[in-house]
């Protein structure tokens, strides 16, 4: 990549950051689940607004004009990047996402974390099994993401060859399901 | 004869001066003494003259009514019940629409099949690789054919080069053509195509290294905040979106490169996407990579569960169904409306 892009996001993250929005309960690191049987009661984008690991991919979400695309009652499944995943990122430069004319770009790098439908971990694991290691996932961005096992987590390789490690799974919503990951995925 | 014209000159003013006090604004200003009825459509417009058009104004109500009538807006349940009622009228006149889309877009070859279920007589295919945009003006979408801009929708700008500038190749290392656009942008002896990641692919001459066509992708031409793309004036959202995203005084919605968008109905101003669309999955197509888990909403799991028969797959807004051992999509099953 010639222009840092994910630098542009961590700017992105740190504008955020100092922006005005409501101070989440540090207690809640991410969107609680519901409990097994019970219909959960928040849909995703409630669910990212809530969680404080979550804040810098919900602002962006809000940012790129997809929070109705989240609230709506069609499912998905978001491999939502915690804020310690947007620290790795490099250092921000000034032709940062917040532009409006990247803002293409950054929904081009937010669709790559979402994919069709309500995927949970244990349809993610049995995929995997039945794929001698590996399955794939169709973003909505265009993208395949690519899932495998290590131990008892989950891996996922996004199409630039990077990985991330689902932190926490399986956090469900009225309209998909949420997975928490350590790093953002680069969609195409 | 000075006379003659003064006469006349104070005689038209006498005439047209009614008219400028009508708070109608031009009304009246057109009459031909023959009882013309006013248009409907515009209260104060051109109408009547001396046929009496003031009287037979619209019936449309102020705009404070309007807006009083949009506050007081039914609750979802009795608008899904009005839109039932309007269903017969709407689907006569959707159908329409469709058809003029299809046939305006050049995409012909679009077929229907019939899916698992009477009420669906046919479904649209939309898949991200069809050319959509295209570099050549002829194939343009409606609207930005013959623009002589390279399919470039008026104020879509924001683009890194211009049409007729030369192409710095530097710019583009680094940087690949996405996936689903590489197969109708491939290079040819004549021209090269290179992509910015800025939402845009740029054709340009191989000879003289000059752009000659600018082509917006996702992000690019449908950006928020931006104007609506010329050439989507047709209402477009696929099938099973529909009783969720349909055009009302406020709002319109438009399907376009794989995302349906919510538009400002007075300044046509692109506010949001309301749904994210996958695009890939048809029927009589075998399944596509990336499906490879089970990824049906919660409330579908019962009735629909893989076996050594069937999988089931969601994407778009459908429920497919998969032939377990040959993977070739063979019905919808559900539209999730």
């Amino acid at each position: 990549m010639k222009r840092p892009l994910f630098a542009a996001v961590a700017l992105l993250a740190a504008a955020c950051q100092q922006g005005d929005g409501v101070k989440p309960d540090s207690n809640v690191a991410a969107p609680a689940p519901a409990a097994r049987g019970e219909q959960p009661k928040t849909n995703i984008l409630q669910a990212l607004n809530g969680s404080a690991d979550h804040k810098t991919f919900a602002n962006a979400v809000k940012a790129a004009g997809l929070t109705e695309t989240l609230s709506g009652a069609q499912p998905y499944t978001v491999f939502a990047p915690t804020e310690a995943a947007f620290g790795k990122l490099p250092p921000g430069t000034a032709n940062g996402l917040l532009a409006p004319e990247a803002k293409g770009r950054l929904v081009t790098l937010l669709t790559g974390h979402i994919v069709p439908g309500m995927v949970t971990a244990a349809d993610l694991g049995k995929a995997i099994d039945r794929g001698k290691g590996k399955a794939q996932l169709a973003t909505v961005g265009g993208s395949n993401l690519t899932f495998s096992k290590d131990g008892d987590a989950l891996l996922v390789t996004d199409a630039a060859g990077g990985q991330a490690r689902v932190a926490q799974a399986d956090l469900l919503q009225s309209n998909g399901v949420v997975h928490s990951v350590d790093g953002v995925l680069r969609g195409r | 004869m000075r006379n003659l014209i003064l006469l006349a000159g104070t005689a038209a003013l006498a005439l047209a001066a009614p008219a400028s006090a009508d708070k109608g604004g031009k009304g009246g200003g057109h009459g031909q003494g023959g009882g013309k009825p006013a248009k409907i459509e515009h209260g104060g417009g051109h109408g009547g003259g001396h046929g009496g058009g003031h009287e037979m104004r619209a019936p449309r109500p102020a705009r404070a009514e309007r807006q009083a009538f949009r506050a007081a807006r039914p609750a979802k349940a009795e608008q899904r019940a009005f839109r039932a009622e309007r269903s017969e009228r709407r689907s006569i006149r959707d159908e329409r629409r469709h058809d003029a889309f299809v046939h305006r877009s050049g995409e012909d070859r679009r077929d229907f099949r019939r899916v698992g279920r009477d009420d669906i007589r046919r479904m649209p295919e939309f898949r991200p690789e069809q050319r959509r945009f295209t570099g050549d003006d002829r194939l343009c979408p409606p609207g930005l054919a013959k623009k002589g801009n390279g399919c470039l929708p008026p104020g879509q700008a924001k683009k890194r080069f211009s049409r007729g500038e030369r192409i710095e190749r530097d710019w583009f290392e680094g940087y690949s053509m996405p996936s689903a656009y590489r197969g109708f942008y491939q290079d040819t002896p004549d021209y090269y195509y290179n992509y910015d990641d800025d939402g845009y692919i740029y054709r340009a001459d191989r000879g003289s290294d000059l752009i000659s066509a600018i082509i917006p992708l996702f992000g690019g031409g449908f950006g928020i905040g931006q104007p609506l793309p010329v050439g989507y004036d047709a209402y477009n959202v696929p099938m099973p979106y529909r009783d969720d995203y349909y055009d009302n005084d406020e709002s319109l919605y438009r399907y376009g490169d794989n995302a349906i968008y919510r538009v400002d109905s007075q300044s046509g101003m692109i506010e949001g996407i309301v749904a994210l669309l996958a695009g890939d999955l048809n029927v009589g197509q075998a399944l596509p990579g990336g499906y490879d888990a089970y990824n049906l909403p919660m409330e579908y799991r019962d009735q629909y569960q893989d076996d050594d028969e069937y999988n089931y797959r969601y994407a778009d807004g459908n429920i497919y169904q998969v032939d377990a051992k040959t993977q070739m999509i063979q019905a919808i099953v559900e539209m999730l409306a």
